[in-house]
C-alpha cells in the first residue's frame, strides 16, 4: 500500500472542536504506542495533553528506558 | 552513569510519570499485530485493540561480526542495563586497559569520561576506522585538533585502523587483534559502532521498510494509514539532500514522538528533515556539528565555499575567556548554509550550532548571514566585532569572488 500523503481516518469529527486541524481521534477511542523512550514517552505524554479524552496505552518490554 | 556521573534512576522515564497522567503502561513485549483486526498480541498472551498506533520501537547497537565479540569482558553500549553490566565488570575486575572500537561520540564520550573518573588509572585506546574521529560531525580540519587534544589527554588514538579480532584467554577478553596483524593488551572492550532500527516488528506488519528504517510521509504515517511511526526506528529525510538517512539521535527522536502525538490529534505539520544536529563534551572541550560537513557535502556533489572563524566565549577584558571555533559550509551554486562545525573550549558557544541549525532549515545565503546580528554581553559572548557567524559569511563572500 503506498503511503499516503493525509492517511487517517478522514472524515471523523474534530477532536474537541479544534479547527484548522485534519478530522482524527474521537472521544473513546484507542491510541495504543509501542515503546517508551525517548519517542513513545513525550509521544504518549502529548497525546494525553491534546486528546484527554482518548485511550492512551504504552506498550514496553524494558523494564527502565533512559529519558531523552 | 558509567562514570558515576548520573543514577539509572535519574536518567529513565519513572512509570508513577505515565500513571499519574492516565496513561496505561504495560509491561510485555509486543510480539504481533494483527492490521486486519486492529489488534496488538503481547509476550503475556494479552491483546489489546487500537484505533491508531504508534510505534517508537527504537533501535539496537551495531555488533559488527568480529571473532571474540561474546567473550566476557565485551560490550555495547545504548542502554541502561549495558551501563550496569560495564559498571559491574569495571568493579569487579579492577579492568585497567580498555579498548573502544569506534571514534564516534558515544565511543568518545564514554572513554573520556572514564578517564576523567580515575585519572592516571585507565590505559585507554580508541579504535576507529575512519582517518579522524567523529567522522559524521566534523571535517579532517577540526577533528584533527580534536584528536590531537585526545592524545594531549592521555588516549591513545588508533585510527584508520581496523579490529580484526577480540583475543580471549579462559573466556574472557585479553586483547584485540589488528587488520595490520599488530596486537594489543584489553581487560575490556567497548563496541561503539553506530545503530540500527529495529524493524522486525514492522516488517512481520508488512509495512514498508527502507534501507534505514520504517517509510514514512512527512506526517509520520506509514504505509498503513492507521500505524504511525517515529524516532530511532524510522528512516528520515536529510533536509538538505531530501535523500533517505539514517540517525539514531534524540532531538529527532524526541520532536517526532510529538509529533505523532499532534498528528492522531488532528494537526497538520510536517516533519522538515533531519539535519542530524548532535554535540559531544570530550573532556573539558564541546563539539557540535550540524547538517553536512564539507567532505559530506562534497560526496554529494556540492561544490562548497566554507570558511572558520576563531572566537572567544566572553570579551578580552573579562577574566575567564575560552577560545571557540566555528567552521560554515555553504553551496556554492546556491550559496546557502549547508551545514556548520563547533569546537568550544566551554560549553555555552557549542549551543549556538543550533542558530546554524535554524540559519539552515530558514534557507540562509551567504549574503543573509553577513548581517545577521547576535545578542551581545562582555560576561556572555565574544566582542560583537568577533561574532564568527557574520564573519564567517563574510570570508566566504570573499572567497566567492576567487
Amino acid at each position: 500500500m503506498p503511503i499516503t500523503k493525509t492517511g487517517g481516518s478522514g472524515g471523523a469529527e474534530f477532536y474537541g472542536g479544534i479547527t484548522g486541524r485534519r478530522a482524527t481521534m474521537k472521544k473513546g477511542e484507542k491510541l495504543v504506542i509501542i515503546g517508551r523512550g525517548g519517542t513513545g514517552g513525550p509521544g504518549a505524554m502529548l497525546s494525553r495533553k491534546l486528546m484527554p479524552g482518548v485511550d492512551v496505552t504504552i506498550v514496553s518490554e524494558e523494564e527502565r528506558f533512559i529519558v531523552r | 552513569m558509567v562514570a558515576g556521573l548520573a543514577t539509572a534512576d535519574s536518567i529513565t522515564n519513572p512509570d508513577q510519570m505515565f500513571a499519574n497522567a492516565g496513561i496505561n503502561l504495560i509491561k510485555a513485549r509486543a510480539t504481533h499485530v494483527d492490521t486486519s483486526k486492529k489488534e496488538v498480541e503481547l509476550s503475556d498472551g494479552g491483546k489489546i485493540p487500537y484505533d491508531k498506533l504508534i510505534l517508537a520501537t527504537g533501535a539496537s547497537q551495531v555488533v559488527p561480526l568480529i571473532e571474540g565479540r561474546d567473550l566476557d569482558g565485551v560490550f555495547t553500549i545504548r542502554t541502561v542495563p549495558d551501563a550496569e553490566k560495564i559498571m559491574d565488570f569495571l568493579k569487579e575486575t579492577e579492568a585497567k586497559k580498555l579498548v573502544f572500537i569506534g571514534a564516534g561520540f558515544i565511543s568518545l564520550e564514554m572513554a573520556t569520561l572514564l578517564s576523567a573518573s580515575r585519572p592516571d588509572y585507565y590505559d585507554i585506546e580508541v579504535v576507529g576506522r575512519r582517518p579522524r574521529p567523529l567522522p559524521f560531525m566534523l571535517d579532517p580540519d577540526m577533528a584533527v585538533k580534536v584528536e590531537e587534544y585526545l592524545v594531549e589527554k592521555g588516549l591513545r588514538m588508533k585510527m584508520g585502523e581496523e579490529v580484526k579480532k577480540i583475543l580471549g584467554r579462559d573466556g574472557r577478553v585479553s586483547g584485540v587483534e589488528f587488520a595490520t596483524g599488530e596486537t594489543a593488551d584489553a581487560d575490556m572492550v567497548v563496541i561503539g559502532v553506530g545503530a540500527r532500527a529495529n524493524l522486525e516488528l514492522a516488517k512481520e506488519m508488512g509495512l514498508d521498510v527502507g534501507k534505514f528504517g520504517i517509510k514514512v510521509n512527512k506526517f509520520l504515517e506509514t504505509s498503513n494509514p492507521d500505524i504511525l511511526a517515529a524516532g530511532d526506528c524510522v528512516e528520515k529525510t536529510h533536509f538538505v539532500t531530501k535523500k533517505p538517512v539514517g540517525g539514531q539521535i534524540r532531538g529527532p527522536a524526541v520532536i517526532q514522538g510529538r509529533l505523532a502525538a499532534k498528528r492522531v490529534a488532528g494537526y497538520e505539520i510536517e516533519f522538515p528533515g533531519v539535519l542530524n544536529s548532535t554535540i559531544v563534551k570530550l573532556f573539558d572541550k564541546t563539539i557540535a556539528g550540524t547538517g553536512l560537513t564539507e567532505t559530506q557535502a562534497q560526496d554529494e556533489e556540492f561544490e562548497t565555499v566554507s570558511a572558520v572563524v576563531n572566537s572567544r566565549s566572553k570579551h578580552g577584558m573579562i577574566l575567564g575567556t575560552k577560545p571557540w571555533t566555528i567552521k560554515l559550509v555553504f553551496d556554492k551554486g546556491t550559496q546557502r548554509l549547508i551545514g556548520g562545525q563547533i569546537l568550544s573550549d566551554s560549553q555555552a558557544p557549542a549551543k549556538e550550532i543550533d542558530t546554524v541549525s535554524a540559519l539552515i532549515l530558514g534557507g540562509k545565503t551567504i549574503a543573509d548571514l553577513t548581517t545577521f546580528m547576535c545578542a551581545g554581553h562582555p560576561d556572555c559572548s565574544s566582542e560583537p566585532s568577533l561574532e564568527p557567524i557574520a564573519i564567517a559569511a563574510e570570508q566566504a563572500l570573499q572567497k566567492l569572488k576567487k
